[in-house]
């Protein structure tokens, strides 16, 4: 059992022609991609703009997709091609979008302007995770060993179950309920 | 279909009874649905990666209008290149004529005896299915084929042979076997 069975169901459901199921899977990796994608692109409306054309561009080649490697892998490969094309783009805009410092280095100008992330999708993020971590501390132990043990260490239920000792459907249960409890705080967060 | 947000979590887990096909469609028809399974992969994300860049708001969404301009796609299905295989097979067929010209031309007088090229009568060189143009170097009057019926046992069993391996060469294009290339004639030597 793991997420990526999920992963391969929702896939062949796309290949099926179901885009709705495509839509799952954006939301499920949209900010990771995103995240990755910002390693090679600081400004924040690039990296959401690389990281659209890059789902899009899996969405494309998913009747090509065979599974060999997981849906991520794959997905991770075309983000880091996506990014690195763009790149390589910015290099061959002209001269005149570009100054010199004084060491003679060269600066780009919409670059230096978009280095600057929004100060919302900052403060969104940094209470995205204040308040995640803060409702984790509040959960009951048994909760939260749970959870962590299947998000952080990536442990399948039967692995949570031996090692706590306790039935699969005892695990389910936990999991889901730390994860409600968290939500009922994220939640409010984000429609706002 | 209404999911329970305890089966959306175990689907987000990839637990198999959860993940099934129903759940899934269930999952990604609904708006509450589709933004809880979000918010649980949020959590899973700011958890194991201390996640700092969030997808904006309307990240998904104009990706899923994307996705709906692009053509539904079908799953995958082998490609049989129909009008590239015949065209392949002619030009191999003729490379095999002409080397079989050649080769036989240049044999032929440095055997002590005639050559004679064992040819089964009842070779049929193409099915409707596959190209009639099929190159073939005459056939002296001295190689022509000795009727079935007047052969010895051995010779018998060998023609039905011959014929056996031409047809399956034949065949064997159109169901992927590996061997040799279709359109060749076998072509031996025997003594008198």
């Amino acid at each position: 059992m793991g997420d990526s069975y999920t992963d391969k169901q929702l896939v062949e459901r796309v290949q099926q022609g179901d885009k709705k199921s495509f839509d799952l899977l954006v939301l499920k990796y949209q900010n990771r991609i995103i995240k990755l994608v910002s390693r090679y692109v600081r400004d924040q409306s690039d990296a959401q703009d690389i990281a659209q054309d890059a789902f899009l561009k899996a969405y494309r080649a998913l009747p090509n997709f065979r599974g060999d490697s997981a849906f991520y892998t794959w997905l991770y490969r075309i983000a880091i091609n996506t990014a690195k094309n763009y790149i390589v783009s910015l290099s061959r805009r002209p001269a005149e979008a570009r100054i010199e410092n004084a060491d003679g280095e060269k600066l780009d100008l919409d670059e230096l302007q978009k280095d600057i992330a929004t100060p919302e999708n900052v403060l969104l993020a940094d209470e995205i995770k204040q308040t995640i971590i803060e409702a984790m501390n509040k959960l009951p132990e048994d909760l939260r060993v749970a959870i962590t043990l299947r998000e952080v260490d990536g442990l399948t239920y039967e692995e949570i179950a031996e090692a706590m000792d306790c039935p699969i459907g005892t695990v389910r249960s936990r999991i889901f309920r730390a994860r409600e409890a968290v939500d009922t705080k994220l939640k409010p967060l984000l429609e706002h | 279909m209404h999911i329970e947000q305890e089966v959306l979590s175990a689907a987000i887990d990839g637990d198999h009874d959860a993940a099934s096909d129903q759940v899934l469609q269930g999952i990604a028809g609904q708006e509450i649905t589709r933004d809880c399974w979000a918010r649980y992969h949020l959590i899973g994300d700011v958890l194991r990666d201390g996640l700092v860049d969030v997808a904006s708001k309307d990240f998904s969404q104009r990706l899923r209008t994307q996705i709906n301009d692009e053509p539904t796609i079908v799953s995958p299905r082998k490609r049989s290149s129909s009008y590239r295989r015949p065209l392949a097979g002619l030009a191999i067929a003729a490379s095999v004529a002409a080397i079989a010209i050649i080769g036989v031309g240049r044999i032929a007088p440095e055997s002590p005896t005639p050559a004679r090229i064992a040819v089964s009568p009842d070779i049929t060189l193409a099915t409707p299915a596959q190209p009639q143009f099929v190159a073939r170097p005459e056939i002296p009057p001295a190689i022509s084929p000795a009727p079935l019926v007047d052969a010895t046992p051995a010779l018998y069993s060998q023609r039905r042979l011959n014929g056996y391996l031409v047809k399956f060469n034949e065949q064997r294009s159109s169901v992927g076997i590996p061997g040799v290339n279709p359109y060749v004639r076998i072509v031996g030597f025997e003594t008198e």
